[in-house]
């Protein structure tokens, strides 16, 4: 088991890697860059900027830099390696390592990623665990009544809501909410910043907005597994033994049926608790969801790699709870 | 990686602990639930029974400005900087929604109208813009330029201090200057203050090169021979340079401060210490930033006893939170005007007044077929711009024929041009092509961030199509890409609409900025020696009579050649709050009306 769980955290940095390369090759190839605008920089300072943020550098290897070295009678094979991978794409590997991701080009390069995810990404992961929790809460409960409730109107509300949580946008859902609770209950519609220190109540309509799509997905994903489940030889098994029905579900059926559950509620976690832009824009929350959209329009090339890396790291790392969660759910998965 | 704690569960034998995870994270959430709602609002009910009673709000920002109310406020005046925990320390608090939250808010680095409207509020330039976009003394009282414009003598105030009473002298302003031209710097209107001897160099200095940079640094022609004088070199005549010193690049922001506060200085308002009318107080990235009033404001306090800036992306939330009462001032996007239009109380509450600002329809002078006068004539009659702002744009324009907007120096009359299908066909029957028939393929590349842009571009497609017979391509770009094809003709789109919001209320912003053979539209390939020439002795000339007589000369020469079809300019929408008042409308205010000279009088009555 611990054996496990070494090589599959090992493994989490290729996976990183081929991300982070495929992200840097496609983000290059986005015309423009950070400091576009429509009144352009005088040349001298763009070169300026770009020098002083390394930008100046070839984008993979910088073979110029090793030859030079090479010139200067540098024997030293790892000098000439480091001026070789003196690239924008190594420096940065190099300052991620460091623990250093760069600077957010959105601020003109004066706050670096690693702040601003800092000071963002606890409201975000809040609110996403409240999401995620509602979803688990609400989700379950009713897959599992229509399961075992097959056709009843029971069954039938839980389709229409589920299809209606899938089908329609949270931006619709978040707005309707806002105008209704604003109108209707007096409720104001922005909030203010200190209403999201700690766990409060502004989380709920949020959380709530942010959750009706995977709990819905949850619901579903329950109920058909349940139903699955229940045609199983070792139900009727248990059922011949003169189980009671609830013990079935609960021990037998339910069991069995969380395998699919648990499998997407992995990396639905990973991105609940990485935000949304759309719930968190409408509610005014201060999260890290808007800069996986904003970056990208920006040019903001290091919040582009800090946010995909994350949320890469992040899904990684749920698929990897999720499969060792399986050994504990059914003992026939054995990881070693 | 940052911090992301796995939780050890015990032994998580059953499902069982799936409900034990849930009801750990649900507790404090249940908990929570019971406390009561700490917002005490449903005041959306009087909000809007309020405003049959008192109407004159449309108008009031024909009205005139009272006389600066100086500190007779009645509501005790606990507002010293001291108290940082009560956010709203007076009741006199002005909030206005704001949709984007800066990117930066530092003076010498900003570049959008959000980061300034932060700005103006907490600091003064040597001038500011009057009602009347005049430029007027702020921290200097007077100045003066030598024979020939090429040196400009400020003289500052006597007395003059930082909200926090320090002394505000000519030293700041000079710091201001050099922080400007600053390569570390390297802000977004850097080149604005190319004009002052010695900043190009500085900018173009390679920072790392210590002695050439201090050198750059000495040879800036910017000093202050002592407290209350500030002498600026030019590198040629600019009698329009007064006005250039009241832009946000002149805001004496604290070296010492800047320097305590690092690359992030900006985000802390302790560090933000200013001399305009406001205090920074509270800066809650995305969110939110209020500022108090400057109780040692050289002319006295402002009517306010606190100004916030709300922010909120989505339009229809902030329209919500303007009905209940959250916010007093909402620009309402054009999307929404129908649905205020047709509201008895928010109709009334509409504010509009033109704005510096100028959109156009810009091709590439350097490829077919767009480089035939004749056919940027026919393209330039077939425009209904009319119709483009009533029916297409909802009204959020209004048309022009010519580049500087109504209420900016400078405006010039023109009807040249104006919609006229006869004319159009007969232009284009004249132009090289003989008719729609002969013309290369026309593409019309537009940004698409927007998803209401998609049938406007549609619309002006059709016009072409109806009374040209042209059939216009469409094409749409990511807005930074399509920027980045705005730099050089070889990838300049045949056609495209931009726009230009005026930095400063001078012709000098509009004519030369834009179209000189170095200007910002040079890469349409457009480059004019009689139009530089008549810019060039304009910007130097000293007499404002001549001068403006030289650009109005320039002006007519761009209507005539029609390197881009001017098409409308900007209005400003605004819903106001019938409670707010006190303010006098300029075409500068682009974030709020009475944004430029208005600030101390502003006032509401919640």
């Amino acid at each position: 088991m611990a054996g496990y769980v070494v090589r599959r955290v090992l493994w989490i940095i290729p996976v990183l890697l081929t991300v982070a390369v495929i992200t840097f090759f496609l983000m290059y190839r986005a015309p423009g860059g950070p400091w576009s605008d429509r009144r352009r920089l005088p040349e001298a300072t763009e070169a300026a900027l770009n020098a002083k943020f390394g930008l100046d550098k070839p984008l993979w290897f910088n073979g110029r830099a090793a030859s030079d070295a090479q010139a200067r009678g540098e024997n030293n094979l790892l000098r000439v390696g480091r001026a070789y991978l003196d690239s924008q794409f190594f420096n940065y590997l190099f300052g991620v390592a460091r623990g250093d991701f760069g600077p957010s080009y959105q601020s003109r390069g004066t706050e670096s990623v690693q702040s601003v995810l800092r000071r963002e990404f606890p409201t975000s992961a809040k609110l996403g665990l409240v999401a995620i929790t509602l979803a688990l809460l609400i989700g379950i409960p009713l897959g599992i009544v229509g399961a075992l409730r097959q056709g009843s109107f029971f069954d039938h509300l839980t389709l229409i809501l589920a299809t209606t949580g899938v089908a329609i946008p949270s931006f619709v859902v978040a707005v309707l909410a806002i105008v209704f609770f604003s109108s209707q209950l007096g409720i104001t519609p922005i909030r203010r910043p200190e209403e999201w220190d700690g766990l409060s109540t502004a989380y709920l309509l949020p959380a709530i907005v942010l959750g009706l799509g995977p709990m819905a997905l949850i619901a579903r994903l329950t109920r058909s597994a349940m139903v699955d489940v229940g045609h199983q030889e070792y139900i009727r098994t248990a059922r011949a033994k003169g189980l009671a029905e609830g013990i079935v579900a609960r021990r037998h059926m339910l069991r069995n049926a969380l395998l699919p559950i648990v499998t997407v509620v992995g990396p639905i976690a990973a991105e609940l608790v990485t935000g949304s832009i759309i719930v968190e824009s409408i509610f005014n929350v201060p999260g890290m969801g808007r800069e996986f959209v904003t970056s990208i329009s920006a040019r903001d090339y290091s919040m582009i790699m800090g946010t995909t890396l994350f949320y890469a790291f992040l899904v990684v790392l749920a698929n990897l709870l999720v499969d060792v969660s399986y050994s504990f759910l059914d003992p026939r998965i054995r990881v070693a | 990686m940052t911090s992301l704690t796995i939780e050890k569960g015990p032994t998580m034998r059953r499902y069982l602990w799936i409900i034990t995870l849930v009801l750990v994270l649900v507790m404090p959430l249940l908990a929570a639930c019971g406390g009561d709602d700490s917002d005490d609002e449903p005041e959306e009910a009087d909000a809007t029974e309020q405003v049959d009673a008192a109407t004159p709000t449309g108008n009031a920002q024909a009205a005139t400005t009272p006389a600066p109310q100086t500190a007779a406020e009645p509501t005790a005046e606990p507002t010293e900087a001291d108290d940082d925990t009560d956010t709203s320390s007076g009741d006199n608090v002005l909030r206005v929604h704001q949709r984007f939250y800066p990117s930066i808010i530092d003076p010498q680095q900003s570049g959008f109208t959000e980061d300034i409207a932060i700005l103006l509020l907490n600091y003064e330039g040597l001038t500011r813009l009057d009602e009347n976009l005049e430029t007027v003394p702020a921290a200097a009282e007077s100045w003066e330029y030598n024979a020939d414009a090429t040196q400009i003598t400020f003289t500052l105030r006597d007395g003059l201090t930082y909200s926090d009473g320090s002394a505000l002298v000519a030293e700041r302003f000079r710091y201001a200057v050099e922080r400007t031209c600053d390569p570390n710097v390297a802000g977004v209107y850097q080149s604005i203050l190319f004009v002052v001897a010695g900043c190009a160099e500085l900018a173009e200095t390679d920072p790392t090169d210590q002695a050439a940079y201090d050198a750059a640094i000495a040879a800036l022609g910017v000093q202050a021979p002592d407290d209350s004088t500030l002498v600026v070199e030019l590198v040629q005549p600019a009698p329009y340079f007064h006005t250039v010193a009241s832009l946000w690049v002149f805001f004496p922001a604290k070296q010492e401060l800047i320097e305590e506060g690092g690359d992030t200085w900006w985000q802390q308002p302790e560090l933000q210490i200013g001399n305009g009318p406001f205090q920074l107080e509270r800066v809650e990235q995305d969110q939110l930033v209020t500022l108090h009033a400057n109780e040692s404001y050289w002319e006295g306090r402002p009517a306010l006893d606190g100004f916030e800036y709300i922010y909120q992306p989505d339009s229809t939330v902030a329209l919500e939170a303007y009905r209940a009462g959250q916010i007093d001032i909402y620009r309402p996007d054009p999307s929404q005007f129908d649905a205020v239009e047709s509201d008895d109380t928010l109709s009334e509450e509409l504010v509009s007044f033109p704005n510096a600002a100028t959109n156009y329809l810009s091709f590439n002078l350097t490829v077919e077929p767009f480089d035939d006068p004749k056919v940027r004539e026919a393209f330039a009659y077939a425009f209904d711009r009319e119709t483009f702002c009533t029916e297409i744009r909802s009204g959020d324009c209004s048309p022009t024929l010519s580049l500087i907007p109504e209420g900016v120096p400078g405006a010039i009359e023109s009807d040249a041009f104006a919609f006229d299908p006869d004319a159009a066909t007969q232009a284009l029957a004249d132009s090289t092509y003989g008719g729609p028939d002969d013309l290369p393929e026309i593409t019309l590349t537009y940004v698409n961030d927007d998803p209401a842009e998609q049938p406007r571009v549609e619309w002006i497609a059709g016009q072409f199509r109806d009374v040209l017979g042209v059939e216009v391509t469409l094409e749409g770009m990511e807005s930074t890409a399509w920027v980045e094809t705005l730099y050089d003709p070889a990838t300049r789109p045949q056609m495209t609409t931009l726009g230009w919001i005026g930095d400063y209320p001078d012709p000098q912003n509009w004519l030369s900025t834009l179209f000189t053979c170095e200007g910002v539209e040079s890469s349409s390939g457009y480059c004019n020696e009689e139009f530089d020439a008549l810019t060039d002795q304009a910007d130097s000339e000293l007499d404002e009579a001549t001068r403006m007589d030289l650009y109005a000369q320039a002006a007519e020469l761009l209507i005539s050649e029609q390197p881009v079809i001017f098409l409308n300019n900007s209005l400003s929408f605004f819903l106001v709050k019938p409670e707010v008042s006190g303010y006098a409308t300029t075409a500068g205010d682009i974030e709020w009306p009475g944004q430029r000279a208005s600030m101390l009088t502003i006032t509401t009555d919640r």
